[in-house]
């Protein structure tokens, strides 16, 4: 062999051994398919198409003709968990559409914790059932009033926007309300047949399915956490609260703004809350569930700085 | 004295050395005076070595002002240099000086009648630059002699045997050309610089012009060209990136390193395919003499040796570096894995006296990765690898012709998103060679192929907006590129010199092709020994880049068309005594069809803004005031004042990381006993922030629609200013000549300061180094 070829065969060997970075040995995931659905009931209620209809405790019933919600960013998470593959993207749903709808799908192996966010939309949210681009620009877009103490402020894009009407003794009070706080649902548990699962048990090669519930009820419902352990968790007549707020303390107009809801008051904790402050720091959050409503989750603000 | 034929190769930019050598070596070559051997006193019958092939020394493009060099060489009996050594004088004269008396050729010493080994001393003078230049670095001219001492070296025992030549030899040598608007870093400097670890890629970032992203990282602008546009050469060989992963360092062990040069814009014509700027780094020559280096530090140790065999004829160099970080940062992150390598390999073998063949590789690897319930995970893995074989021919006594043929593969993987590949083959001609005393020739014709790969990630959610996108990003696809350049460099006053120089460059990426003419033209006006004006202009043009330079992340948007640049600047050069030169440019970039996502605020959100184009202008001025930093007392301050901006639609705003104020001094002194400190001031100012909806009080009581904002505005608020200081302290000990040890401690922003990027605090990047080098 000649010079030239002896060289020519080790430079061949040289670049031969390229490819050094580890191949995808990874044993084979499990998929995990996450819905999101209004509870059963609710959902059996709604009389027209496009329309969540519910009654209060204190009597009103509530019509919501809008009801859209911005979430995603899901992943998998736990010391043993090993995630494959996140939905770090968002997607948002038209809760009026028919159920469950698809929020996105995951892979990961052994035991893992699903944390989701509900948070102001990206440019590239996907588009649910019912759902139009006109809709994605609006929620992305709209400078929606929020309550910060005393101060009303604004922000721009909406994790939530929710339209309707509430009706009691031929009273009409409408609200259009966008909710720009994003919020976190990190390391969520569940009950499943009476035990508290810590994490779901993902095998290789299954498929898990999860519904994630949205429960517009909880918006109007306030149960003050620092009650005493003798109380019962009865909830706040909520919807009245807002009623007056307009029609008692407000501009009796029929419909309730954010510098009407600043007016009530509540103290929680020693700290004094506005009822704009309950709605979006408490029953906001409070809607989301992760398969069911004894489900746990650490409840955070979404990182939507990126969006 | 007749030597110096200044007046050809100062017409060029080329300097001069004299080399001293016995009279008698320089009897066959041109210009010489005829040989006046006489008989050594102390040994009547031991005749010196004689010269009878000379190598070229060549000027250090990086070095500056005037330099005597004395070495001591010793001459086999088959008349091949067996060792040289550096008895005085100061790097990077002396490397240049060694590395090209290694390759000479002497008739033997002989005793009797018989050829013995000996030892001589030689002298080198180096002349500064006294004009521009443009091609050969090959030797030009035999002149005047000087006195040597020849000692005879048989059975490793010396015996002095002075040839007392009445008349010294002088032999006049070309130096190495200088382009114009070139900075240029040695590797013995750099060495001395804080915060640069040793490594001489990373010394890129102290020069004017370049304008960090975020401290500590090696990713930066250069006179406003992102990263992406920035072109990184090692001998030649495009290299995808110069660094390791996050603050690692370079891919190629420090000691493999001759110099870095970084053409900020107007470069030379060989270099093309890039609209922003080239850092280009050369290896240093193949030595016979066996030499070594060797690194331990806190995060990784590195080696290299080199030596030659065959009687000089062949020579080979292995190198690299492996990181033991995985196992420090398991200490705090068990279920994190950091890891990186780089090997170098050259071997060279001399053909004939004019042909010399030599095979090159080099790679490096990069890996962050997770481990989770016993399943690891790569989060980032990228490697490259470069094989190269090469013919090198000398042309006459002053041309040189270069062919080869250079393979290539890139990588990078990130675990859910893409896994990209780019497999590469090349061959390239370059040729240099003097047309007459006033007119030097470049020129050159290179082609590549180039296939791109993506796959299909594994586990993805088709729903999911960025799924898919990697392929329509880096498209599976085949890229060519043809290219043919040539520059002439022209005296066209005794103290003016011009360097015309045009490439066309044709692309093909899959079905899509795209043609680049780039005129280049560089002038320099000597107004006295001292002072010059210096003028670049070029177009350049690139295909699509990603904004990083990533392996095998290749845009796929040719159709869209090449990206452009159009580059001026003029500045001055002046020597101002006492080895200190100022040099201070004005200069103005006009960027077109641009794939800049990282300059655009908010153009990160998709990854189909990847191939957002956009156009973009940068503007400044540069100031560097250089002494050397291998002097007792050295230094520099590089201050770069500049604005970048780019346009989107009607839109004209700051590019993202547009600082205004750059700012990059240095101090090195010697404390004596061999102790040496030096400290660096690095400050810049704040980038542009991405202006936010203002909380302001409304009175709706419902949301309205609003037009969006856009962040894009012409004088946003910045963030705060950043600075950092790092120190270093050096301890040498040597032994004997060459052999040294020494321990080097170093501490990247010793003050743990943080720096804020749109608001967020980042860091500290805080890095302490301590190590351990030695060499031979």
């Amino acid at each position: 062999m000649s010079a030239t070829s002896s060289l020519t065969w080790s430079l061949l060997t040289l670049v031969a051994c390229a490819g050094c970075l580890p191949a995808d040995l990874r044993p084979e995931p499990s998929k995990v398919m996450v819905d999101v659905d209004m509870p059963l009931d609710l959902r059996q209620m709604q009389a027209v198409p496009n329309a969540i209809t519910f009654p209060t405790a204190d009597g009103w019933t509530i019509t919501l003709d809008r009801f859209f919600v911005s979430m995603g960013n899901m992943m998998l998470q736990g010391p043993s968990c090993a995630e494959y593959a996140s939905a770090w993207y968002g997607r948002i749903l038209d809760l009026s559409q028919p159920g469950p709808q698809r929020l996105g799908q995951l892979w990961g192996l052994n035991g893992c914790r699903l944390t989701f966010e509900a948070m102001r939309p990206s440019e590239n949210a996907v588009l649910g059932a019912g759902v139009t681009e006109e809709d994605r620009s609006y929620m992305r877009h709209a400078v929606v009033p929020f309550a910060n103490g005393d101060q009303i402020l604004s922000d721009e894009g909406m994790a939530l926007h929710v339209r309707g009407n509430a009706t009691k003794d031929q009273i009409q009070i409408g609200f259009d309300w966008g909710f720009s706080t994003g919020r976190r649902f990190g390391e969520c548990k569940r009950v499943v047949d009476g035990e508290v699962e810590d994490h779901l048990p993902l095998v290789g090669g299954d498929t898990t399915e999860i519904t994630l519930g949205i429960d517009p009820r909880e918006l109007f419902v306030f149960i003050d956490p620092t009650r005493s352990p003798a109380q019962p968790a009865t909830a706040e007549l909520l919807m009245q609260r807002i009623a007056d707020a307009d029609q008692v303390q407000g501009n009796q107009n029929g419909r309730v703004s954010i510098e009407e809801l600043v007016v009530p008051k509540f103290t929680i904790r020693d700290r004094e809350l506005n009822l704009a402050d309950v709605l979006r720091l408490i029953t906001f959050p409070s809607m989301f569930n992760y398969g069911g409503a004894d489900s746990i989750c650490r409840l955070g603000f979404a990182d939507d700085d990126g969006r | 004295m007749t030597g110096f034929i200044n007046g050809c190769f100062a017409a060029l930019g080329l300097v001069t050395a004299s080399i001293a050598l016995p009279q008698s070596a320089l009897g066959q070559q041109s210009g010489a005076q005829a040989p006046q051997t006489q008989a050594p006193t102390t040994y009547a019958n031991v005749i010196p070595p004689r010269l009878v092939e000379k190598t070229l020394v060549a000027y250090p493009s990086h070095a500056e002002g005037d330099a005597v060099v004395v070495l001591v060489v010793t001459v086999n009996a088959d008349g091949r240099v067996r060792a040289a050594s550096v008895q005085s004088g100061e790097p990077p004269f002396t490397d240049a000086a060694v590395d090209s008396v290694k390759g000479w050729r002497f008739e033997p010493a002989t005793r009797n009648g018989k050829a013995i080994a000996a030892t001589i001393r030689i002298e080198i003078t180096f002349r500064a630059p006294v004009a521009q230049d443009v091609g050969s670095d090959e030797p030009s001219d035999v002149t005047a002699p000087t006195q040597t001492q020849t000692k005879e070296t048989g059975s490793g025992k010396a015996h002095a045997a002075v040839a007392k030549v009445p008349q010294p030899i002088e032999v006049t040598i070309a130096g190495d050309r200088r382009a114009p608007m070139v900075v240029s870093l040695a590797r013995t400097e750099v060495r001395q610089i804080p915060g640069t670890f040793g490594d001489p890629f990373r010394a890129v970032e102290i020069l004017p012009g370049v304008t960090p992203l975020l401290s500590g990282l090696p990713y930066f602008y250069v006179r406003g060209a992102p990263p992406g546009n920035v072109g990184y050469y090692l001998d030649g060989i495009r290299v995808p990136y110069l660094y390791h992963v996050a603050i690692g360092p370079s891919i190629v062990h420090p000691g493999m390193v001759d110099h870095v040069d970084l053409y900020s814009g107007g470069y030379p014509a060989r270099y093309g395919r890039f609209a922003g700027g080239i850092a280009a780094a050369e290896t240093t020559k193949p030595n016979p003499t066996w030499r070594g280096e060797a690194n331990v530090r806190l995060y990784d140790a590195g080696a290299m040796v080199e030596g030659g065999f065959d009687q000089g004829k062949g020579t080979i160099l292995l190198g690299g570096r492996y990181s033991y970080t995985a196992a420090l940062i398991s200490l705090a992150a068990k279920d994190v894995k950091v890891d990186y390598r780089d090997y170098q390999a050259r071997v060279s073998y001399e053909l004939s006296t004019k042909d010399q063949i030599s095979l090159v590789g080099f790679g490096a690897y990069d890996l962050i990765a997770t481990e989770s319930g016993g399943i690891s995970t790569v989060r980032f893995g990228t490697e490259f690898y470069r094989g190269e074989l090469r013919w090198d021919r000398k042309i006459g006594d002053d041309g040189h012709l270069r062919t080869a043929f250079t393979l290539g593969y890139d990588q990078s993987s990130m675990v859910g998103r893409v896994n990209a590949q780019n497999r590469m083959g090349g061959l390239r001609t370059e040729f240099r060679k003097p047309l007459a005393r006033t007119l030097h020739l470049r020129a050159g014709v290179d082609g590549l192929l180039e296939s791109v790969r993506a796959s299909h990630v594994p586990y993805e959610d088709p729903d999911n907006p960025e799924a898919g996108l990697v392929q329509r990003l880096f498209p599976p696809r085949e890229d060519s590129v043809l290219g043919v350049y040539g520059e002439l460099g022209i005296e066209v006053q005794p103290r003016f010199f011009i360097t015309p120089g045009v490439r066309v460059d044709y692309f093909t990426s899959g079905s899509a092709t795209a043609v680049g003419v780039d005129p280049r033209l560089s002038a320099k006006l000597k107004l006295s020994d001292r002072f010059a004006l210096v003028h670049a202009y070029g177009i350049a043009h690139q295909p699509p880049s990603f904004m990083l330079p990533i392996p095998g992340y290749s845009l796929g948007s040719l159709a869209k068309g090449l990206q452009t640049s159009y580059q001026t600047s003029a500045g001055i050069e002046w020597g101002l005594g006492k080895g200190t030169v100022l040099t201070s440019n004005l200069f103005h970039n006009v960027f077109t069809n641009l794939t800049d996502a990282l300059s655009v605020p908010e153009g990160l959100q998709q990854l189909d803004d990847m191939n957002q184009r956009s156009r973009g202008r940068s503007y400044g001025f540069e100031l560097f005031l250089h002494r050397k930093l291998t002097r007792d007392l050295g230094g520099f301050l590089s201050y770069t004042l500049s604005r970048s901006t780019r346009r989107l639609g009607n839109d004209t705003f700051p590019a993202a990381f547009d600082r205004r104020h750059v700012l990059n001094t240095a101090l090195a002194y010697n404390l004596g006993r061999n102790w040496r400190a030096g400290t660096r001031l690095t400050l810049y100012s704040g980038a542009p922030k991405i202006v936010q909806t203002p909380p302001v009080p409304v009175n709706t009581e419902a949301p309205t629609a609003a037009p969006a904002m856009n962040p894009r505005i012409a004088e946003p608020p910045r963030d705060p200013a950043f600075y950092r200081i790092d120190v270093r302290l050096e301890k040498q000990w040597r032994y004997g000549k060459t052999t040294h040890l020494s321990f080097v401690a170093e501490v990247l922003n010793v003050t743990a300061h943080k720096e804020i990027y749109q608001g967020t605090e980042f860091g500290p990047i805080f890095v302490p180094s301590l190590g351990l080098e030695g060499g031979f």
